[in-house]
């Protein structure tokens, strides 16, 4: 397989261009550049649902190669961005379905599915009022603007365990429905909720801890 | 009277389908007595808008 540069140093004007719709008759390579652009994003979410770093390569160079063969299905509807990432979703997809279920999966799953764990952000008695958190994060939005909360996010992402994380990402990232991803996964919808569940109340104490409650932070 | 653990539930699993009659008004009116779970609620939603940004 053809393999495209790793480290493209993107220009300014290319990053633009990754996170906006194209105007009619943008030159191709302009395009192919806002691609290269989204690599490491490409790559980071490709490592959440995969975990294994030559997969994920091999995933997002497929998504690429896809992508500029099919340049002229680009409607502009959506950003570049947003449009590869519907084309790694079923490279991703792919690439699970491939994969023999491992074992080691099937078993790291039941530990996901016992909460014992995330009940500890509570009291045990009486109401069972929060413990740890949550804290005030006074305007959250602001933080989108910071290009290093997103890398704080994709930390957050890393530390999930595998289920809990590919469950989530395919829900909120490609927009999957509970069923397809139920399906996908081989799990129950009840399993769905609880890893959801997991990774919600996961994601918001890492991201509360690392970023939202660090003086240094903001 | 539903408890936080419950309410936390209830919150993720609103945000994948539609609860019933019943959950819902429970979860309302949890939520109105319990400042901590208003704010995870918040912090829930925010979460789903973060990943919507980030793939924008």
């Amino acid at each position: 397989m053809r393999r495209l540069a790793r480290s493209t140093s993107a220009s300014a004007a290319v990053m633009a261009i990754a996170g906006r719709t194209l105007p009619e008759g943008t030159d191709t390579r302009d395009f192919e550049a806002a691609a290269i652009a989204c690599r490491p994003y490409l790559l980071r979410v490709a490592m959440v649902q995969l975990r294994d770093r030559d997969l994920a390569e091999d995933v997002v160079q497929e998504t690429l190669l896809s992508a500029f063969g099919g340049l002229d299905r680009f409607e502009g509807q959506s950003t570049v961005k947003t449009w590869l990432t519907a084309i790694l979703k079923h490279k991703v997809l792919d690439a699970l379905r491939r994969r023999k279920r491992d074992p080691v999966d099937a078993s790291a799953l039941e530990g996901e599915l016992d909460l014992g764990d995330i009940d500890e952000f509570f009291a045990s008695q009486g109401e069972r009022a929060w413990e740890n958190g949550p804290g005030p994060w006074g305007d959250p939005a602001a933080a989108w603007e910071e290009k290093r909360f997103f890398d704080m996010v994709d930390f957050c992402l890393q530390r999930l365990p595998a289920s809990t994380a590919r469950a989530f990402t395919m829900r909120e990232l490609f927009e999957m429905e509970t069923r397809e991803i139920c399906r996908e996964l081989s799990i129950t919808e009840s399993n769905f909720r609880v890893l959801m569940y997991r990774a919600r109340m996961a994601l918001r104490a890492c991201l509360e801890s690392n970023w939202f409650l660090q003086p240094s932070e903001n | 009277m539903i408890t936080c653990p419950e309410s936390t539930r209830l919150l993720s699993r609103g945000m994948d389908a539609r609860l019933s009659l019943f959950k819902r008004l429970a979860l309302r009116s949890h939520l109105r007595i319990c400042p901590a779970c208003r704010r995870c609620d918040e912090q829930f939603r925010f979460l789903r808008s973060t990943m919507q940004r980030w793939r924008a």
